[in-house]
């Protein structure tokens, strides 16, 4: 039996779906952002393409995603004149999205090459500053030592071998240990780079500022590829394979020539072990 | 039908302002059941938009937990040491590794050409050489683990920068549907009835004339309201005279 409908108030039902409904598009907006950021610091760091966000033209699609300028989604959403947060369909979204400022869609932008060459660069720029010192330094070390057998009267000796030898060793570990350094250099900006992005993007996560984390990206990257290695000269890593040759010759004649003024075994007996 | 002391005119009025109460209040009675009814219904629709907004939002946390188990999962592969290990002696190995690769460099010294001299020389030489070379195999292993190193440490910071964003994700969208679940009802109030209420008056006023006119009996003037306090004073008729039955 009816007599009259209740009175039903919805004012505070349709409060509680306005709120809902703008706090997940927000929600939605700042994910959007974000997601937007991190993808640009990807590209800036580790290369690819960046996101860009190309002007929407044309007719609204109800299909297609759409982005403010500043990376986030954008809904057919609007508060009305009672401060009720609706979602527009159909002629009034188009009528919304014609009236909504520039909005966008997403695209691939230019490639970015991320860190990877200038690393790259770093690396052959320490190389060609230290190996060229290096071989210089061998050939000098080699000409000294050269030299020094040959004033002794010790080339062709099986000191000359070792010498020479010992010459070679001091190379090659010098050659791998300026390498190593290199690595270990890459290894230390690498790491570095990455701190920086860390920072980045719980800055990013924090803010939902998109703009300003790509922003800060920029500057970090460009301020590592200006950061340059401290480069210092060699010196004379191999001088000491050519030294001491005279010196010891000099003491073992000394002691040839005491010997035999003493009267003991004549000089030429005393057979070095040099040969 | 028949009462001592009552005539049918008063009578009448009695059973007349007796249906018009109870009548009004059935009617008042189902409007107020129907609003009951109707609040019911948008409680247990709020309840089932909430239940719905939660549902929701339990789908959503558990594909941003799926992805962060990912992000765990491809941290840990790359963090295994064996992994990194063997990486590093692929690295180390490579022909293009320049560390260990330009191996040995010798005639640094004009060839011996004395046969003695080179017998001599040859067996140090050779095992110097392997020595030097050994050394520099494990500079190169050791630049080539602190690279691998390096770079797990990197896909492990990039995972937890990513779990990170994940989590935050889930917070926000934890945030918003707090929003979603305090979901409110439409407020029922029952409708007021022109019909129930006017059936209740008349029903009163009935009662009231009829305990009036059981009133003057004992006194000449038979007012409303006013008869029905005399005729309280008498046992049998205060029922009567209360202003209706209910």
């Amino acid at each position: 039996m009816c007599f009259g409908s209740p009175k039903v108030d919805k004012s505070a039902q349709k409060f509680s779906q306005s709120e809902a409904l703008r706090a997940r598009t927000e929600e939605n907006a700042r994910q959007s952002r974000i997601g937007y950021g991190m993808d640009q610091i990807a590209a800036i760091f580790d290369g690819g393409r960046a996101p860009t966000l190309n002007r929407a033209t044309g007719a609204y699609d109800p299909t297609q995603t759409y982005y403010t300028s500043d990376g986030s989604l954008w809904t057919p959403t609007r508060e009305n004149k009672k401060g009720l947060f609706k979602e527009l369909d159909g002629e009034k979204a188009a009528a919304l999205f014609a009236n909504s400022g520039p909005l966008f869609t997403r695209g691939d932008g230019a490639q970015q090459a991320g860190m990877a060459p200038l690393l790259a660069a770093r690396s052959r720029a320490m190389r060609s500053f230290y190996m060229p010192q290096l071989r210089q330094e061998l050939n000098k070390t080699r000409d000294d030592l050269t030299y020094s057998l040959a004033r002794a009267g010790l080339i062709g000796s099986t000191v000359a071998r070792d010498r020479s030898g010992d010459l070679n060793e001091g190379f090659n570990l010098q050659r791998s240990s300026i390498l190593s350094d290199i690595a270990a250099d890459q290894s230390r900006t690498r790491s570095a780079i990455n701190d920086q992005r860390a920072s980045l993007e719980a800055a990013l996560r924090a803010s939902g500022d998109a703009t300003a984390a790509t922003n800060s990206a920029l500057s970090a990257r460009t301020a590592f590829a200006a950061d340059s290695p401290q480069l210092d000269p060699l010196g004379n890593v191999l001088a000491s394979f050519a030294e001491g040759i005279g010196a010891g010759v000099n003491g073992y004649r000394s002691g040839q020539i005491r010997s035999a003024a003493r009267g003991s075994a004549p000089a030429s007996r005393d057979l070095s072990r040099v040969v | 039908m028949c009462i001592p002391g009552l005539d049918p005119i008063t009578l009448a009025t009695i059973l007349a302002s007796t249906a018009a109460s109870a009548g009004g209040a059935f009617i008042n009675n189902q409007i107020q059941n129907d609003a009951v009814e109707r609040q019911n219904r948008e409680n247990q629709r709020a309840a089932e938009q909430a239940n719905l907004a939660r549902s929701q939002e339990a789908a959503r946390q558990m594909q941003l937990e799926r992805q962060q188990a990912d992000e765990v999962a491809k941290a840990l592969t790359k963090a295994n040491p064996e992994t990194a290990l063997m990486a590093a002696q692929t690295v180390a190995e490579a022909p293009t590794n320049e560390i260990a690769t330009p191996v040995y460099n010798e005639a640094v010294i004009d060839p011996v050409h004395n046969q003695v001299v080179a017998r001599q020389a040859a067996p140090r030489e050779v095992e110097r050489r392997s020595a030097t070379q050994e050394r520099m195999d494990a500079m190169a292993l050791l630049s080539a683990l602190d690279g691998q190193f390096g770079l797990t440490g990197d896909a492990i910071q990039r995972a937890g920068s990513n779990i990170q964003t994940l989590g935050g994700y889930r917070q926000g969208s934890l945030n918003a549907n707090a929003a979603e679940t305090a979901y409110r009802p439409a407020t029922v109030t029952p409708s007021s009835s022109m019909i129930g209420d006017l059936l209740l008056l008349g029903g009163q006023a009935g009662a009231s004339m009829a305990g009036g006119m059981i009133g003057s009996g004992d006194a000449a003037s038979a007012i409303v309201g006013g008869g029905a306090r005399r005729a309280a004073t008498h046992p049998s008729r205060l029922l009567l005279a209360s202003g209706g039955l209910y």
